[in-house]
């Protein structure tokens, strides 16, 4: 998409996902078995972004996701936009390697950026005395988001791809990265 | 170097100012924002707990609907038992103590759940639609007619997030009548080791530093304290389950089974005063 009015339709396609996935992620029901971790569509939205997307949306994406998190839960405000941005940050460097049609590469780079996500946070939430898990569990609820991750990044991409016209082609690669 | 390089810029110098505002200038952004997104959260919500009835009991919404009538009268009912309840264990304190214990009768609020569990997961919350136009503030008790249910966290305008009792964060001072004991409740979240449930059933909080010394039996009515000010005393809390010895050996710990049906929380009443 090119030009002011493909700029205008992305922005757009972008509030409709955040508004889409805040709604999800309200809806989705925690997973006890993975430390009671919700499902991060926020967070798949703003990697997605950062994946597929050009600088800009992806850090729109990253700050209005980690906003949107922030405002929802007990979090200090400004902590996820932060989070959120660094991974955004991390996944671009990543797609220089990763085969990003891949939906492996996909879930791969997902679960990682989850996963860092969430152990950024939980550490810094625990280390400011907001909860009370210890490191271990900090980090078996961080492997858990990264396994939603996993699933969340490449589903909410494809949706994401068909709202905005850039449908992936979902070729599937036996080795995700280094093409 | 393209075009999006400036609005990438301008977004992380927009978020830099926003984060060097004063705290209460960053809860007002905050609560601004929160009253603009929790109708989505709220829609979010209900649609998830709608999907779950109906996948726990395969009811109609108008099979729900009188479920839910029931579940109302239930709750009345329960409220009067409590009352009664209420009303002979101070009978029973005046007889034993000629003491005159002046029951609480403050200002209560009532207020609608209005979206279920912090949307990051990493608390144990409830949003009521009651904030500070209702004169909310934080730190208000909240309690069904069952029992407790947490205190409120710092209020919104129109909406308020409650901790409730399950939130590992959550401590409350708590009496055993039978017993005459006092301990202190914490909250167990939905750590590592909780039941393999799929969904999220938060652990049952514990009674921690009940003494040894006296008996703690399965079924043991828990109330709150009173002591450390911010619970009033003889709030029903639940019952006591499996009590053990703890680890030091010095005390005992129980499972409390909470009073108030914590994932199926609609309505609940704040204490204002």
């Amino acid at each position: 998409m090119m030009g002011g009015q493909g700029t205008v339709m992305s922005g757009l396609v972008l509030a409709i996902a955040m508004t889409a996935a805040c709604m999800t992620q309200a809806a989705l029901p925690a997973i006890n078995v993975l430390g009671g971790v919700r499902w991060p569509v926020l967070t798949a939205v703003a990697i997605h972004y950062a994946l597929r997307h050009r600088a800009g949306f992806a850090a729109a994406a990253a700050v209005t996701a980690g906003i949107v998190l922030d405002t929802l839960s007990e979090a200090p405000f400004g902590l996820s936009p932060i989070v959120l941005g660094g991974v955004a940050g991390l996944t671009r460097v990543a797609r220089r390697w990763a085969h990003t049609e891949s939906w492996t590469a996909r879930a791969v780079v997902g679960a990682a950026g989850v996963l860092a996500a969430t152990l950024a946070t939980g550490l810094w939430l625990a280390r400011a005395g907001l909860i009370t898990l210890n490191g271990g569990a900090v980090l078996w609820r961080a492997v858990g988001a990264g396994i939603l991750g996993a699933l969340c990044v490449p589903v909410v991409g494809m949706l994401i791809g068909r709202l905005d016209g850039s449908e992936w082609e979902g070729r599937r690669t036996a080795d995700g990265f280094g093409i | 170097m393209n075009r999006w390089i400036v609005p990438a810029i301008l977004t992380l110098i927009g978020v830099g100012l926003l984060l060097t505002l004063p705290i209460p200038g960053l809860n007002r952004v905050k609560g601004v924002l929160r009253e603009a997104l929790v109708p989505f959260q709220s829609a979010g919500s209900v649609v998830g707990s709608r999907a779950r009835d109906l996948a726990d009991e395969g009811l109609s919404p108008a099979a729900l609907e009188m479920r839910r009538r029931h579940e109302r009268r239930i709750a009345d009912l329960e409220r009067e038992v409590q009352s009664l309840r209420d009303v002979q264990r101070e009978n029973e304190r005046l007889r034993e103590s000629l003491a005159f214990t002046v029951r609480r009768k403050g200002r209560t609020l009532a207020a609608e759940v209005v979206g279920r569990g912090d949307i990051t997961g990493w608390w144990q919350t409830v949003r009521i639609n009651r904030g500070t136009q209702d004169g909310l503030r934080a730190n208000c008790v909240v309690v069904t007619p069952m029992g407790l249910v947490g205190r409120t966290l710092e209020p919104g305008r129109t909406v308020c997030d409650v901790l409730l009792l399950t939130d590992e964060t959550m401590r409350v001072g708590v009496h055993l009548p039978r017993s005459n004991v006092n301990g202190i409740l914490r909250g167990m979240g939905c750590s590592p080791g909780a039941d393999l449930e799929m969904f999220c059933a938060p652990k049952a909080p514990q009674a921690d530093y009940l003494p040894i010394e006296q008996e703690v039996l399965d079924g043991d009515e828990v109330v709150t304290s009173g002591l450390g000010g911010l619970f009033p005393g003889g709030l029903r809390v639940g019952e006591i389950r499996k009590p053990l010895v703890d680890a030091s050996g010095l005390c005992r710990s129980a499972s409390v089974i909470s009073a108030v049906d914590l994932n199926g929380l609609r309505d609940v009443f704040v204490l204002l005063e």
